[in-house]
């Protein structure tokens, strides 16, 4: 009886893996199809849509600026939110709540909501840089992230090493680059991938914010998939999950698979 | 890592102590005013207020006016305007529809395998969450894509069904509420997941022991002892999972077509479409509310009930 549960338990568990796979396996089994239509099972093998990528309208263009914006926001957020976090967990002052859950406000709100807000707000500053707005759009959406990956590393530390490298006569700079940084460095690490991550799939913002010369990847990919006939876009989509499966080794590499766990909360 | 340091001063001869010394008695003198670690938090502060509550509250008080409206006079009309269209209602009931069975469906296939996570232990575990967490670090398009190349009348599942004799003719899933609810539950299966398995992971193995000893069956063991000490897991998951479903735009967007209007949907249409940001900004506030709402009860419930529940599992 109780080992019948539990090979329920396990086949159970291995059902749901599946459903969670299905859609990315999909898509990279009919980018390798020989018909013209998007055919599961395909009945002959072929590379030739991964060479029709260079079809799809603008979407190096895409990478291009998806990549840029990505980076460009992880920089930001991460250095507004280790000295934020510094400031929050090592100082205890009235308000400290408060400016907690002003950081992690964007959470609370839909992400579409915080994409016409601010469409309507750079709009009506008259904003010319789309691009300036998107990076400030995406930096928006991703700081929580990063306040909260940080601050909750920050809390971890061991108050001890720090007070022994005062006394021992480093200054606050040296102590944050010697003793805090590196045992940090994990959660560093965890929140920028993460960062880099919501920035570059975001498209809740992007939707709203970017123009026809600031498409990013996942605006351009939302018009490809609408209307995607044959493999193509299913090709461009597989090397994106390679991309995808890169990002999350590193980051296994990097912090450990256990770790990677944090990053998943909302 | 003290010692570390300290060899790294040791080694360094007065020379670049003595070029440094100015910086540090600088860093010192700001350091020694009170509220100093203030402007640690400024420019975040600053960035927050202007590129963040700034453009909320603004779009709040777009939604009191009228699109061309000169004089822009204060009124509910955008309000008014929602609630008594039977057919915006209607959206407005068919979101949170929607988003509650995404969270029933979660709940009850995120439930084994957060069991499996918290309790099989070792591989499963690591098995488990990776392949939980892996689809989050696929751009939702993709996903979004992929399911409509399965859920398509001439896709996968339905010729499946269709050779098998269990159906006469395709289903209808794509571009029905059906589809939107299974690429929103596999979208979202992750925020229900982690956090059930972490409350599943804080009850007490021996009280399972225990219940199997007195000659409780499997079921009756997880009827009268895991379900309600996972409690607190499934409330923090559940409200995670419905916030995330009533928000979500691409998904409905993809699989629902035309057929399935959505808040999001409907609110991204009247701004990008029919260019009207009041109302627009009413639907985007009263979609708002809603998942507010829902987390100010949450945060009640868990407040009450769940505390207990934390306690009596440790």
């Amino acid at each position: 009886m109780n080992w019948l549960a539990g090979l329920a338990l396990r086949a159970t568990i291995v059902a749901i893996l599946g459903f969670l796979l299905a859609p990315l396996v999909v898509i990279v089994v009919v980018s390798f199809g020989d018909a013209a239509f998007m055919q599961f099972p395909p009945k002959g093998l072929s590379f030739r849509w991964y060479a029709n990528i260079d079809q799809l309208e603008g979407f190096f263009d895409a990478v291009v600026i998806s990549l840029k914006l990505a980076v460009l926001s992880t920089v930001i957020v991460l250095v507004l939110g280790v000295a934020a976090s510094l400031a929050l967990t090592r100082h205890r002052f009235a308000g400290r709540g408060a400016a907690m859950s002003l950081f992690l406000s964007p959470l609370m709100l839909p992400s579409i909501v915080i994409g016409i807000g601010l469409l309507q707000y750079y709009t009506s500053l008259g904003f010319f840089s789309t691009f300036t707005a998107l990076v400030l759009g995406h930096c928006a959406i991703v700081f929580p992230y990063m306040v909260r990956t940080v601050a909750s590393s920050l809390e971890q530390q061991d108050e001890s090493v720090i007070e022994a490298s005062r006394v021992l006569g480093a200054d606050a700079v040296q102590t944050f680059a010697h003793i805090i940084v590196p045992s940090i460095r994990p959660g560093l690490i965890n929140g920028a991938i993460f960062a880099f991550i919501m920035s570059f799939d975001n498209y809740s913002v992007s939707l709203f914010l970017s123009d026809a010369a600031t498409q990013t990847l996942p605006i351009r990919m939302l018009t490809y998939v609408a209307m995607a006939i044959d493999p193509t876009v299913a090709a461009a989509s597989t090397l994106l999950i390679l991309f995808s499966m890169l990002q999350l080794l590193v980051a296994g590499w990097l912090i450990g698979v256990r770790r990677i766990g944090g990053l998943a909360g909302k | 890592m003290g010692a570390m340091v300290a060899k790294e001063y040791a080694s360094v001869p007065g020379l670049r102590r003595r070029i440094y010394a100015p910086f540090s008695e600088v860093i010192g003198w700001i350091e020694r005013r009170p509220y100093a670690f203030l402007l640690l938090l400024l420019p975040s502060f600053l960035f927050m207020m202007f590129c963040f509550v700034l453009p909320m509250l603004l779009l709040l008080r777009e939604s009191f006016f009228v699109e061309g409206d000169a004089a822009r006079s204060f009124t509910l009309a955008q309000y008014a305007h929602f609630l008594g269209s039977a057919h915006y209602r209607g959206v407005l009931w068919n979101s949170m529809r929607l988003a509650l069975y995404v969270t029933l469906v979660a709940l009850v296939i995120g439930y084994p395998l957060a069991y499996g996570m918290a309790r099989l232990g070792g591989r499963w575990r690591a098995v488990i969450l990776v392949a939980v967490v892996s689809p989050l670090m696929v751009s939702v398009v993709i996903r979004t894509f992929g399911w409509q190349i399965l859920l398509r009348n001439s896709g996968p599942i339905n010729t499946t069904l269709l050779s098998l004799g269990l159906i006469d003719e395709p289903l209808m899933l794509l571009f029905s509420p059906a589809g939107v609810v299974i690429g929103l539950v596999h979208a979202y299966l992750p925020f229900m997941v982690l956090p059930l398995a972490a409350a599943i992971e804080r009850i007490n193995p021996a009280l399972e022991e225990a219940s199997r000893t007195l000659g409780a069956s499997a079921f009756q063991l997880f009827r009268t002892v895991i379900l309600p000490l996972s409690l607190p897991g499934i409330g923090a998951g559940a409200a995670l999972v419905f916030t995330a479903s009533i928000s979500a735009y691409v998904i409905p967007m993809l699989l629902g077509g035309e057929r399935v209007q959505v808040m999001p949907t409907l609110v991204t249409q009247q701004v990008l479409v029919l260019l009207d940001w009041s109302f627009g900004a009413a639907i985007a506030t009263i979609l708002t509310m809603v998942t507010l709402i829902i987390l100010v009860i949450y945060g009640i419930v868990a407040a009450r009930f769940f505390q207990r529940y934390r306690i009596e599992a440790k």
